[in-house]
């Protein structure tokens, strides 16, 4: 055994390139598995960190609505049931002004006591003066926050608090975490809580009150009790599983399918890869085996080889997996975030599980080919007489067509809830699909290109076109090639497509800025029309997160709007006469997307949990919009204020006849004192687009690492193709092909290959084009993709640049041929 | 007119880690238009290492080898390959043919890499395969031939250009005697109808009997008989 294994271990040092090419695809496979696995933990956590900025660690919150009677109630109901919680946390939350250096600073600011404060939200401080007592106009600023302004420890600042400036002392300075963190909008300061309820008139009272449960599994039993205590107010919890689902599943599904992608690849590589080295070793297991060793002992040398790549591959691919992820959570991240240290949650189970995938893709990967040289009988290695004809596997092209034409005709029949798992199945069968046909269609392009080679590249050309014919090197390549080049091409279309269907979205808006303010109605448009610039004004009622009871399922968003003037201001594709007949009832306008997702026909019926009780609405029609994602319905205004209760605007649109940038700058001004959110159409497209280019960079990233093995592969296989043809070629040499003709076929031949894996990965990746909106559809809403002619043939190009390129090395070796070395050798 | 290959003072060392080893030491041959000659002499004589100087596959240490009044020693890479292709046609021992292609295609190799048509080789190839005895299996690929066919394929594929001289590297070295005689008759013919220079290297004092001069080499030295 020992002498086996001494062997084999030669073997693997002499052959440095494959070695590397096997473990470098172990490597990024478990990589990429763990990356992606814990990508959903560390967004989750960083999205519960971004939260926590508004909700501390409270499972539940209570806080008032338009419609309870006073903005403020007393906390005594809710310490009934202190023996089920760990704590309660009172607050009083507003908003205030400062005007520094000219410039207008917006802050939120919440009033706790300090012991509550450190239980809701935990922080810590980074320098203090004169804190304790914490009571009268003392604030608490982030650290980062005070550098950035220039505040320092024991400065005043001069909040203008609901209409009158207050000089707030700076007290402490805080690390920017728990409640002191950047949220991008405002300022985030803490203040004694008496200090803004004597302010504010009510004392002994709260704004909100956040509550911790001491067994989470009783949240539902509580927010029922709670909400018969608190009827007039809202009981609510503070982030729903379904929203930290839906936030990292966007993120997730996406990676995912790289990720697969990228073991697929791996699979393939590592299976070619032991088929060459079973291949070459032949020789020696049958001398091994002739003198004594069984087929067990070789093989299991053999499999141990393979696990040796999968340990030293997951080992190394663990470490790179939480680069990569670090690298993911750096791209990913929201802006305000970028001086935060970035924090990767994973657990030791995710870490294991990356290694064990490592190891099984070696295995699994090497086992068929290991099993199949054993069963060779010793003679027939012996004597080498083991080569059979090639049988033409003719099922593979019928299978690979079968599955194609499963990924083309499936997709409009399958079910929204199954759209996830079978889109994500039917890119892997289309994969497979066009693997399996790569032979007849490598064939079918060669024939093609031998007439045409003559004319173009003279006998050389027809001489390549012949070496191409069941080449196993070049099919390899061909199929690395069809596998990156399709992936890569998918995810260059989709983000392409996503810019595009932005850019779209926000040229269906015929107005300028997206205003909200506190307390918006009909008077604020009033104020709105006298300032310089407003042309018009369209104020939206907004639902957010209603549930549907019927159908088990809610709708993230519901506009009420005004039938006269919404599709003025928003052009929908909606008949005009369908929006007038959202006044006639409860009647309700859905996405598409929504239609699919509840699989509804016009004329259903849908009970929605309104503020005021469920409600039934009828469905009138449909229509298309990206809108939070198409998850969005319409109704008429005048039942948004009835059903929901809602006295006030949630959105204003507004019309400008001026540069909307200094309009938006005048209506800031001009609405100082009610704290206004406004933006220009145009900043919200930017940032859109920036968020959305930050996700796609790191898919570009991953599909790009995919195509980086498959360049790995292809290089491999050329090598490995070229040592196998050694002797061919020395014979070529010997009846009279130059070492000119020698490498000008080389060239031909990689350009082939690269030709035909480009065609190839383009058809393939357009399949993919057409499957992934069942993709997009389940976790991101209806995007139409655009395929771009240029896109198909840049790959086209990419593939023939990676062979010729690839394909240097072994034509300069072929020009340094020692002819009698390798022709008089058997 | 001068020989068709002469060797004037030719000689070979290879270099095995720090040690030189002379394989052909001051080799003097001439060898005339229409003659078959057989080079014979023990495993490491050098006799292999003769042949593939004379056809140009390898550089010679010190010497000169002269090919239709040429010396091949100081040809360029180009020069070389078209001698190989028109004047020179080799037979190896494991008939070294191209696995994927069949019969025709690895016949039709020299006329290809020579930049010729092949649609004007076709009557040619018609005529070489009823010499060889292949007519019926044209579309057979090489793992489909016994090696006594593949031998002959070998063969066609040195004659199809019609070169003055083919070298044959134990041509029936790996056949048994009847195919190996087969061969030999098949070269005998060749070279008596068609008037072809044939130089062999063998072990067979039957394949050398077929030969009208045989060339002894000992310790890189020859000793003519």
């Amino acid at each position: 055994m020992r002498i086996i294994i001494k062997f084999i271990l030669k073997n693997v040092w002499d052959k440095k390139l494959r070695t590397l090419l096997i473990l470098v695809s172990v490597m990024l496979s478990s990589a990429l598995y763990f990356a992606t696995e814990a990508l959903s933990d560390t967004a989750a956590d960083m999205f519960l960190e971004r939260m926590r900025v508004y909700y501390g660690t409270a499972d539940l919150m209570i806080y008032p609505t338009q419609n309870s009677p006073s903005s403020f109630f007393s906390r005594n109901r809710a310490e009934q049931f202190m023996d089920d919680l760990e704590y309660i946390a009172g607050s009083i939350e507003t908003s205030a002004s400062l005007t520094h250096h000219g410039e207008t600073l917006l802050f939120g600011v919440k009033g706790f006591t300090l012991p509550e404060l450190e239980k809701w939200n935990p922080f810590f401080l980074a320098g203090e003066d004169h804190l304790l007592p914490f009571r009268g106009k003392k604030l608490i600023i982030s650290k980062e926050t005070a550098a950035e302004h220039g505040f320092k420890l024991g400065d005043y600042l001069e909040l203008d608090l609901l209409g009158t400036k207050r000089k707030f002392y700076i007290a402490a300075l805080a690390e920017p975490v728990g409640p002191f963190q950047d949220d991008g909008m405002n300022i985030n300061v803490v203040v004694p809580i008496d200090t803004l309820a004597t302010i504010l008139n009510a004392r002994g009272r709260v704004g909100t009150l956040y509550l911790k449960l001491k067994d989470p599994t009783y949240k539902g039993e509580l927010m029922q009790k709670l909400s018969t205590a608190y009827s007039r107010y809202q009981v609510a919890e503070t982030i729903t599983d379904q929203q930290l689902k839906e936030y990292t599943q966007s993120l997730t599904t996406t990676f995912q399918m790289m990720g697969t992608v990228v073991l697929f690849m791996a699979v393939y590589i590592i299976y070619t890869s032991f088929k060459v080295i079973t291949r070459e070793r032949l020789p020696m297991i049958g001398t091994f085996r002739s003198i004594g060793a069984t087929r067990k002992m070789t093989s299991l040398v053999l499999i141990t080889e393979s696990i040796t790549y999968g340990v030293i591959g997951g080992l190394f691919g663990c470490g790179l997996g939480l680069f990569l992820l670090y690298l993911i959570i750096l791209q990913i991240r929201p802006a305000f975030f970028a001086t935060t240290a970035v924090t990767l949650r994973y657990s030791p189970e995710q870490l294991g599980q990356a290694f064990l995938l490592a190891v099984l893709i070696a295995l699994v990967s090497s086992l068929l080919p290991i099993l199949k040289i054993a069963k060779i009988p010793v003679k027939e290695i012996i004597f080498n007489t083991m080569s059979k004809p090639i049988r033409r596997k003719r099922w593979q092209p019928a299978i690979g067509l079968i599955l194609i034409a499963c990924a083309v005709f499936l997709p409009p029949n399958i079910p929204f809830q199954l759209l996830l798992p079978v889109g994500m199945l039917l890119i892997f069968a289309s994969i497979i699909g066009f693997i399996l046909l790569i032979p007849s269609l490598t064939n079918l392009f060669l024939t093609v290109f031998a007439r045409v080679y003559h004319y173009i590249f003279g006998n050389e050309g027809i001489l390549a076109a012949k070496n191409l014919r069941g080449n196993k090197g070049i099919l390899n390549n061909i199929s690395l090639l069809a596998i990156g080049i399709s992936s890569l091409l998918m995810i260059n279309t989709l983000s392409s497509s996503v810019a595009t269907e932005v850019t779209n979205f926000y040229r269906n808006c015929n107005f300028q800025i997206w205003l909200w303010a506190w307390q918006a109605d009909r008077n604020l448009e009033a104020i709105l029309h006298k300032i310089k610039g407003v042309e018009a004004t369209c104020g939206i009622y907004a639902a957010n997160y209603l549930e549907i009871t019927n159908h088990n399922d809610r709708i993230n968003l519901v506009h009420g709007v005004n039938k006269y003037k919404y599709l003025d201001f928003w052009e929908l594709d909606i008949d005009p006469v369908l929006m007038a007949e959202l006044d006639t009832g409860r009647k309700i306008l859905l996405t598409n997307n929504l239609r699919e997702r509840m699989q509804v026909q016009k004329g259903d019926i849908l009970t929605m949990k309104m503020a005021r009780g469920e409600r039934t609405y009828q469905i009138i029609g449909f229509f298309d919009s990206l809108m939070w994602n198409g998850n969005f319905a319409l109704i008429a205004e005048k039942y948004m204020k009835m059903d929901m209760g809602r006295p006030y605007y949630d959105d204003l649109f507004i019309k400008t006849n001026l540069d909307p940038d200094s309009v938006s700058a005048t209506i800031k001004k001009r609405l100082e004192r009610r704290y206004p959110s406004v933006s220009t159409v145009a900043d919200l497209e930017a940032s859109n687009r920036q968020a959305n280019a930050s996700m796609f960079n790191v898919m570009q990233g991953f599909s790009l690492l995919a195509l980086v093995i498959g360049i790995f592969g292809v290089f491999n296989n050329l090598i490995i193709s070229f040592l196998e043809r050694q002797r061919s070629l020395a014979v070529l040499r010997s009846i009279g092909m130059s070492k000119y003709q020698a490498v000008k076929m080389f060239f031909v031949e990689a350009l082939t290959g690269g030709l035909i894996g480009g065609i190839i990965g383009a058809l393939c990746g357009y399949l993919l084009i057409l499957i992934s909106p069942m993709i997009l559809m389940a976790v991101a809403g209806k995007i139409p993709l655009h395929h771009s002619l240029s896109l198909y043939l840049s790959s086209i190009l990419a593939g023939i640049f990676i062979t010729v390129t690839a394909s240097a090395s072994p034509a300069m070796k072929s020009s340094k041929l020692d002819i009698v070395t390798a022709i008089k050798y058997e | 007119m001068p020989p068709i290959i002469e060797t004037v003072q030719l000689g070979k060392i290879f270099k095995l880690g720090e040690v030189e080893v002379e394989v052909l030491n001051s080799i003097e041959l001439t060898i005339e238009e229409g003659e078959f000659i057989s080079i014979m002499g023990p495993s490491g004589s050098g006799k292999s290492t003769l042949l593939y100087l004379i056809g140009g596959l390898d550089k010679p240490t010190s010497g000169q080898v002269w090919i239709k009044g040429r010396n091949i020693a100081v040809m360029r890479d180009k020069e070389i390959s078209i001698l190989r292709r028109r004047t020179l046609g080799f037979v190896f021992q494991f008939y070294n043919l191209i696995p994927n292609l069949n019969v025709e295609d690895n016949i039709m190799l020299p006329v290809l890499l020579d930049g010729k048509r092949l649609k004007t080789y076709r009557r040619k190839l018609d005529a070489i395969l009823e010499t060889v005895g292949l007519a019926d299996r044209r579309r057979h690929t090489p793992r489909e031939l016994s090696g006594g066919q593949q031998q002959r394929v070998a063969i066609a594929r040195a004659l199809i250009n019609e070169p003055d001289i083919i070298l044959a590297d134990e041509p029936i070295g790996n056949l048994d005697t009847k195919t190996g005689m087969g061969i030999m008759e098949l070269l005998q013919r060749i070279n008596c109808e068609q008037g072809k220079t044939i130089v062999q290297v063998t072990h067979s004092q039957e394949a050398a009997a077929y030969s009208q001069r045989i060339i002894n080499l000992r310790d890189g030295k020859v000793w003519e008989q």
